[in-house]
Order: structure tokens, then C-alpha cells, then sequence
């Protein structure tokens, strides 16, 4: 695991885990992004291997979203270049990561059984993983039955979250994650963390932009507030 | 492939499921037809002459519903990040969602016609030839939609918008349209030209549209 | 809780609807029997309008239900606005279908009517335009029904729609018949007594009556099939809650009674 960032980025070293043969690698350089006029970080290069994730932090409106938008390829950067190595022909960005964001794109009048079918036949075709799969990791098993529409906000950040399970690390090792713990009660986090936990076993990579510590292994940390503050401050000098 | 008809089914129930849809279209052309007679009078030789018109403007417009949603509930609710994150390309999601649409609104559109022409005094032909004329056209005003839907995607009152961008696109389609139903009942030229212009219509933009929409779509993050 | 104080009064009229209805169906049943019969062997062709005038009494009795339920949807309204009578939403909820089919029937009645009459399917005729703008109307009402999705919410938005449209049906329909005075005048009710022949008035007045205890039939169930889709939305709530957190059991029972 290595993070390299500007001046200002929390760096923390810890174990590399992979038991992929081939290891991934997230790499991100020289990132800028630019939102409504309004620049948001400049210069951003990290690193993140096979089996470790990253967290990011900082105050709100530092750029956390747009950066996992970025890196999940739906979002174009002003400057800079992602990239998942090794590369594979055909497959982008988005193809080879699981993003979720801070919205639960839950249709009111499907039941979960039939949104999470829907997503696995629609996005992730043939990719390993299995509605029931997803059911479980995220204890919906009783919820399979009932319309989105009647869920509360914890259950359908669960049912948000149980997309992860409808592909496998192979397929796409880069998970990002927006706020991921956000309505979630305890008993739900741990399930959240157990299936990030058997990602990472396989090798795979978490990104996740966070205002919550969120207690995952093999976690290093960016703190982007305060690599646009050292950003900034450099310009000032020079 | 398989993600390609998942998604024509899954947008088809959520149609069916909720209201609005192919209902809402069917109702909103049947008050169209409705309303026409009270503005020019209850002359049947003027209506039945005037029917291909009211029929065909009334399917412009009612196509328009339903179309700020098409791209609008997905983009909205992050659906649209899940859509493009898969390996279908984005132009087969536009063509799956305006198929879907279609099915909702522009098939029943025309399915019903010769019901509302009924209404309007049409002759058995006309009635025939407005059905057959909405069924080649209808196509063609979804996927022109579809455009204004996928760049109002991002908005939130997109609503007329849409409108204002897809009706003057839509002026060819109806002037074909009316003029296959005309030529049907009288007229110098055979019915099968303006059929044949109205089917190359929604070939083009058939492709026109779907390239559009998804190029709208990708600007929308 | 609330949910189960809403279902309280509810339960009673489902006992008291189940013992009703089978009486109801069985008396329109054989007025149907009487009436048709009158309506097809006893009555005579009209002197003008031959065997035609024998879908006059379905047409008829359609029209009159058709507004009939519409009146009824309005003082169902002011209960569910006034009142706030869970019972008053579903009496309404079930109308609607009710009222628009029998426009429906009614329009084209006037239409297979209309055809051997006046040459064609279709006139725009006074009445017959009105009988159209009241499915319209309908259609609108029931249309807001499936839009919103919380019942008591969707109860409320509709009420207050159907009483709008209450006070804007006179308006339409003398708008309508300033618009177009082609259609003979009204047959039945007038103030000098019914210039129908007795022996054409009896069928109608018993068929209007079957039809009247049929439509009570159909809006009675609809509004126990409302009732029962309430409750299987509020126990799928409960359930995707319990799914969660353990409710006591007792609540899960009683809402379901």
C-alpha cells in the first residue's frame, strides 16, 4: 500500500494482501477537478493496491464525491489519468468498478428480488455474482418480497449496498463507496464491513469517502481537505 | 443482449406498475380529440376532414408524455450511474428505454386511433391508414423525444423544455403523417409514398436519436 | 396505533358487506330476469325506431348510473374531507371505476345506437358529448388515484378534484348543450308526466333497477377488495419492519383482523 499525494496528505503504511496472482492497482496522477467554476483539487496522485483501501476525508465541498466520481469514470477529470492495472481490453472504468453513491437507486415499485435481478441482468451479466448472494451478505433475505417503496432509509442503503455482491473481485476489483455507512445501524455495518473485508481477502481495493471512522482493516487514509490546503498554500508562496 | 431486453422489461413494469405511461398518453389523446370539436363545431363533413390532422397532432402531443421522465427518474436517482457502469453501451440503454416507451405509448396510440376516428367521422380507409401511419411514425416522435428528454436529464424542470426542443423536430414526421392518411381517401398521390417517406423518417432518426440521447447522457454526471 | 384504530371501523363493514351482498346479487339477478324479459318479448318496437329502441334499456339505465356514481363520489368526498371517514376514501376509490365503466357502456350503447338513427357511429350530440366529458372526468379521477401512492394522501388529492368536478358538471353541461341543441329533449322526467308508453316505461324502470343493485354489487366488492389492499400494504409495511426489529407479535395480529 503506498499513498504519494501533496504536501499535507495523511500517509500511513500498511500490509499488502493479495491472493490474486495477478495483483490489481488503482493509480490515479496528477488529478485536478473542476466543479461550477470552481477548482477543487489539483495535483492529487495516490496508489491503491490489491487488498487495501483508502478512505477519504475532509469537510464537506472539499471534492470527496466528485473524486470517486473520477475514479469510477463518470465524472471526466480537468487533468490527470485512472487507471486499473492490469488493463483489459474492452472493459473501462466504469465496467471494471462497483460505485455507489450516496443516492439509492431504488425503483418504488419493484420488489428488492426484482430491482437487484433487474441490476444483474442489466449491468452486471455474467459476472459471478448472485442476487441470493447479495441478499444474504446484506441480511435483505426477508426483505426480497417487499416493493422499494415501502423501505426505510437504512433498508435501502442496504439494498444500495448489495449491488457489491452482484459482481465478483475478479470482475471489479475497485469498489467506491460514497458515505457508505451513512442510515446504516450497527448490525448493518458489520455486515457492511464483513463483505469489504472478504473484497479485500480476494484481493480486491476500497475506496470510501467517509465522515465516520469506519473500522475496516487494511484502511490508509487521504485526508483531501487537507491536501488542498497544502496545495494552496505552496501556490501562495511560489 | 439479455441486458438489452431486462431493461426493455423492467421499464415496461415500472410503466404497467405505476400510473402514468400508456395510460396517461391513451387519456391525454382521447382529451385532444375531445376538445377539438368544441373549438371548430360539431360539423361532421369539417371534422372527418379535418381527423387526420386532429388524430395526428394529438399523438404529438401525447407522446410528449411521460417523455420528461424517460431519462429524467433514472438520472435523478443514480440509476443512471448503475446503467452506464454496465456493459451495454449507453446507446443500447437509449434504445431500450425509447423501445419501452414506445411500447407504452406509441403502439396504443395508434392502436387506438380508429376508435377515436370513430369520434371524428373518419371513413373505414381513413381510419385504417391513420392507424398504419401512427404505427410506421410513433417511432419516430419517441426517439426525437428521447433527445430533449436525455439533455434535460439533468434538470429539474425539463418538463416544457422538452416541448419547445422536440416539436419543431417533429414537423416532418406529422407532415408526412397527415398526408399519408389524406392520400388513403383521395387525392393525386398513392398512398404508399408518404408511408414509405414516413418509414424512412423513423429509420434516420431512429438513429439520429439514439446516438443523441446517449451523447446527451454522457454529459449528464 | 393509528393504523389499527383506521382498520376498527372497516372490519365491521366487511362483516356487514359479506352478509349483504350475496341478498343484492341474488334480487338484481332477478331483475335482470324480469326486466330483460319485458325488455325483449313484452315491449314493442318503437313505431320510429324499430328493434333499435331495445338498447335503450341498457343505454339508459348506463347513463343514469354513470351519474349516479359520480354524485356518489361527491358525497363521499365531503365525508372523506369532512369527516376524515376511512370508509368515505374507499367508498370513493371504488366508485370510480364503476361510474367510468358505465359511461363507457353508456357512450357506446349511444353509439351502436346512434348508427342505424343517424347514419353514423358518432354525432356530437348534446348528451351524448357530455356522457364523454364525464368519462374524461373520470378518467382524470382515477388517473390521481394511481399516481399517489399513500392512500389516505391520494384520498384527499381526489376529493378535492371530484368536488371541483361536481361544480363544474352543470357548468359543462349547459356549456355543452349552448354548444349543440340537435338531440330530441329529455323523455322520461319531465314536469307533464313521461311520454313513454307504460308498456316501454315498466321494462326500463325494472331494468334501471337491476342495474342500480348490480352496480351496488360491483361497488360493494370493489370496496372490500379496497379494504383488503390496504391491509396488505399496511401488514407488508409492518413486515418489512419486523424484518428488521422484532414487533411484538400482537401488533402483526390485530392489524390483520
Amino acid at each position: 500500500m503506498r499513498v504519494s499525494g501533496g504536501e499535507g496528505c495523511c500517509l500511513r503504511q500498511s500490509r499488502m494482501i493479495s491472493t490474486l496472482p495477478d495483483p490489481c492497482i488503482l493509480t490515479a496522477r496528477d488529478l485536478a477537478c473542476r466543479r461550477n467554476e470552481r477548482s477543487l483539487f489539483t495535483g492529487l496522485s495516490f496508489a491503491v493496491s490489491g487488498g487495501s483501501g483508502l478512505a477519504l476525508t475532509g469537510p464537506n465541498g472539499v471534492g470527496k464525491t466528485s473524486l470517486l466520481r473520477v475514479l469510477a469514470g463518470l465524472l471526466r477529470a480537468e487533468a490527470g489519468t485512472v487507471s486499473i492495472a492490469p488493463a483489459l481490453p474492452d472493459l473501462d472504468l466504469p465496467q471494471r468498478s462497483v460505485f455507489v453513491s450516496s443516492r439509492d437507486p431504488l425503483k418504488g415499485a419493484l420488489t428488492v428480488r426484482e430491482l437487484l435481478a433487474g441490476w444483474q441482468a442489466i449491468v452486471f451479466a455474467g459476472e459471478g455474482g448472485s442476487v441470493d448472494g447479495a441478499l444474504q451478505a446484506f441480511d435483505l433475505a426477508a426483505l426480497a418480497g417487499v416493493p422499494c417503496a415501502y423501505l426505510s432509509s437504512g433498508q435501502r442503503r442496504r439494498v444500495s449496498l448489495a449491488r457489491l455482491k452482484l459482481s465478483s473481485s475478479a470482475n471489479r476489483p475497485v469498489w467506491l463507496l460514497d458515505e457508505p455507512t451513512n442510515a446504516l445501524d450497527a448490525a448493518a455495518r458489520s455486515r457492511l464491513a464483513a463483505v469489504v473485508g472478504d473484497h479485500l481477502a480476494a484481493g480486491g481495493m476500497v475506496v470510501a469517502a467517509t465522515h465516520d471512522p469506519l473500522g475496516w482493516p487494511d484502511l490508509a487514509a487521504l485526508d483531501l481537505g487537507a491536501h488542498v490546503a497544502g496545495r494552496q498554500a505552496k501556490a501562495a508562496l511560489a | 443482449m439479455s441486458g438489452f431486453l431486462a431493461l426493455v422489461r423492467r421499464d415496461l413494469a415500472l410503466s404497467l406498475r405505476i400510473g402514468g405511461g400508456a395510460s396517461f398518453a391513451l387519456v391525454f389523446f382521447l382529451m385532444i380529440v375531445t376538445l377539438t370539436p368544441f373549438a371548430i363545431g360539431p360539423d361532421l363533413n369539417l371534422l372527418s376532414r379535418i381527423a387526420p390532422a386532429i388524430l395526428w397532432i394529438g399523438a404529438v402531443l401525447a407522446t410528449l408524455i411521460g417523455l420528461d421522465r424517460l431519462f429524467q427518474a433514472d438520472a435523478e436517482d443514480g440509476t443512471l450511474d448503475l446503467l452506464k457502469a454496465g456493459r451495454l453501451p449507453l446507446e443500447g440503454v437509449v434504445l431500450a428505454k425509447c423501445l419501452a416507451h414506445w411500447l407504452t405509448t406509441g403502439l396504443p396510440l395508434a392502436l387506438a386511433a380508429p376508435l377515436f376516428g370513430l369520434l371524428l367521422a373518419m371513413e373505414p380507409a381513413g381510419m385504417a391508414a391513420a392507424a398504419l401511419s401512427l404505427l410506421v411514425g410513433t417511432p419516430a416522435l419517441t426517439f426525437i423525444g428521447a433527445v430533449g428528454a436525455a439533455l434535460t436529464a439533468g434538470i429539474r424542470r425539463g418538463g416544457v423544455l422538452i416541448a419547445i426542443m422536440a416539436l419543431p423536430l417533429m414537423i416532418p414526421v406529422l407532415i408526412f403523417g397527415v398526408a399519408a392518411c389524406n392520400a388513403a381517401v383521395g387525392g393525386t398521390i398513392p398512398f404508399a409514398t408518404p408511408l414509405a417517406i414516413l418509414g424512412a423518417l423513423t429509420l434516420i432518426f431512429a438513429v439520429i436519436g439514439v446516438i443523441g440521447s446517449a451523447a446527451g447522457l454522457r454529459q449528464v454526471d | 396505533m393509528t393504523i389499527i384504530n383506521q382498520l376498527a371501523n372497516p372490519t365491521r363493514f366487511m362483516s356487514l358487506s359479506g352478509k349483504l351482498l350475496p341478498w343484492i346479487a341474488g334480487l338484481s339477478a332477478m331483475c335482470f330476469a324480469i326486466g330483460f324479459y319485458g325488455a325483449w318479448f313484452s315491449a314493442p318496437a318503437d313505431y320510429q325506431q324499430g328493434e333499435t329502441i331495445r338498447i335503450m334499456y341498457i343505454h339508459v339505465p348506463a347513463a343514469w348510473l354513470a351519474m349516479f356514481f359520480y354524485t356518489l363520489m361527491t358525497a363521499s368526498a365531503i365525508g372523506a374531507l369532512v369527516w376524515r371517514h376511512p370508509l368515505a376514501e374507499v367508498a370513493q376509490k371504488a366508485a370510480a371505476p364503476i361510474g367510468a365503466s358505465f359511461a363507457l357502456i353508456c357512450l357506446i350503447t349511444g353509439a351502436l345506437w346512434g348508427r342505424p338513427m343517424w347514419g353514423t357511429y358518432w354525432v356530437w350530440d348534446a348528451r351524448l358529448t357530455s356522457m364523454l366529458v364525464l368519462l374524461l372526468i373520470y378518467l382524470a379521477i382515477m388517473a390521481l388515484w394511481r399516481t399517489i401512492d399513500e392512500p389516505t394522501q391520494a384520498g384527499r388529492a381526489v376529493s378535492i378534484l371530484t368536488l371541483v368536478g361536481f361544480v363544474n358538471i352543470p357548468i359543462i353541461k349547459f356549456s355543452v348543450d349552448w354548444w349543440n341543441t340537435l338531440h330530441q329533449p329529455a323523455s322520461v322526467f319531465r314536469m307533464d308526466g313521461p311520454t313513454i308508453h307504460p308498456s316501454m316505461l315498466w321494462p326500463l324502470l325494472i331494468c334501471a333497477v337491476a342495474f342500480s343493485l348490480f352496480s351496488i354489487c360491483l361497488h360493494l366488492i370493489g370496496m372490500r377488495t379496497e379494504i383488503m389492499r390496504r391491509r396488505v400494504r399496511t401488514l407488508t409495511i409492518l413486515a418489512a419492519d419486523q424484518a428488521d426489529r422484532t414487533i411484538p407479535a400482537g401488533a402483526m395480529r390485530s392489524a390483520a383482523e
